[in-house]
């Protein structure tokens, strides 16, 4: 008995998964082009307003008005440790930012298509005229929206350009204090060398002498 | 706490028996906890749940997710649904009363990427904040304290040491004898 309980229990769980996650995906796919487009611009909105958190952060660095604390530090590894988080923070802000208004352009896309399919479903020519209008309307209200994304993207990539500008510096730096050995290590011969060679005047003496004693294995004693 | 002080046989065995119950009950809570809040999407209104973050496959907003990162996008939508798979896989075994440490160790690492896998995507990412996924990582956790304590009462059992310690934990993993039959 209890064994028919477990696998009615597991059967009753593995169909309530693929049931539930079934369900949940169909309503993802069956939500209207509305519907994606709303959340899309509504996503975009979002991300416009950490983009710009983000990018004044970051911005503190490049900025005039420098930070008195940050304008303090002189010591270029606790330079880079305010830096780099701000820096990747930033940069995944602005791909979040790009990403969504991406999407969001394949939405409206896909949103303005369904309108327009439906538009031509109308039989009669004046209404089909009038929201021919409404569509022209609205479509003209998303491409000043449009414009005005793409304004706001080129202004952030600007700024992220300058980001990754002072990135580079700060990285150079970080290499150059890295890279710090005794320039004056190579401006003379090393001392074992001239050492030996003051000797050697006595072994040239003394071989000299020994090449004398020792005769060739071909002298046949003349 | 020692459990041989249970003053009869039968309750002891009825104890074991509870505990068994007590321990399917687990695996198949972390199913449940499937379809409770897990994390927030970054600029969604909502929790999503597991099963909410699996079905993301078929929304358009999946292309936004991968567009941010691939890396954390699989993380986010892949570890749930490897996650349901082995806790089904660890439901199966516990009904047979069988361990399952590989696939429990799934389910607990999955649990655990989702929370700290997917900065990116998250709005909220610390530990606790939404049921679902904490009831998993507490209860997969759970299971695997309970599969390690059933390995040590093998290994009281083969090298016959501390008698009442393996008594204790027979009766505590609920992997001791009982007399009713489950068939």
């Amino acid at each position: 008995m209890l064994r028919r309980f477990f696998s009615i229990t597991i059967t009753a769980s593995i169909v309530a998964v693929v049931v539930g996650v079934g369900w949940i995906a169909f309503g993802e796919v069956s939500k209207s082009e509305a519907a994606h487009a709303d959340a899309s611009f509504s996503m975009v909105n979002h991300q416009t307003g950490r983009m710009g958190e983000s990018l004044n952060s970051a911005g503190t660095f490049i900025s005039t008005e420098i930070s008195v604390d940050i304008g303090r530090i002189t010591d270029i590894s606790a330079l880079l440790e305010e830096w780099s988080p701000r820096y990747q923070q930033a940069q995944t802000a602005y791909r979040k930012f790009d990403s969504a208004v991406i999407s969001a352009e394949s939405s409206a896309e896909a949103y303005f298509a369904a309108q327009r399919a439906l538009t031509e479903g109308f039989h009669s020519k004046e209404l089909r005229e009038r929201a021919r209008a409404d569509d022209a309307a609205e479509f003209e209200l998303y491409e000043q929206w449009r414009q005005s994304a793409r304004a706001i993207q080129e202004e952030a990539l600007e700024i992220v350009h300058r980001l990754s500008d002072m990135d580079t510096t700060l990285q150079k730096l970080k290499l150059r204090s890295d890279f710090a050995f005794d320039a004056g290590g190579f401006s003379e011969v090393p001392s074992d060398i001239l050492a030996l060679e003051e000797q050697l005047a006595q072994f040239q003496i003394a071989s000299d002498n020994i090449r004398e004693t020792i005769a060739s294995p071909f002298d046949m004693g003349k | 706490m020692n459990l041989m002080s249970l003053p009869s046989q039968s309750l002891r065995e009825f104890a074991t028996f509870a505990m068994r119950l007590v321990a399917f009950a687990a695996t198949l809570a972390i199913i449940g906890a499937f379809f409770l809040p897990w994390t927030r999407l970054d600029g969604m209104g909502q929790a999503s749940s597991g099963a909410e973050l699996v079905a993301l496959v078929a929304s358009p907003t999946i292309n936004y997710l991968f567009a941010v990162s691939t890396v954390q996008a699989v993380v986010l939508v892949g570890c749930p649904a490897l996650l349901i798979l082995s806790a089904i896989m660890v439901m199966a075994k516990y009904a047979r009363r069988k361990t399952a440490p590989f696939a429990t160790c799934l389910v607990f690492a999955s649990s655990v990427s989702v929370i700290y896998g997917a900065p990116d995507l998250t709005a909220s990412s610390e530990m606790g904040a939404y049921v679902g996924l904490s009831l998993i990582v507490v209860l997969s956790a759970a299971l695997l304290i309970h599969q390690a304590l059933i390995k040590l009462r093998g290994n009281l059992y083969h090298r016959r040491r501390l008698p009442t310690v393996y008594q204790s934990l027979s009766i505590l993993t609920g992997s001791g004898l009982y007399r009713w039959s489950e068939r």
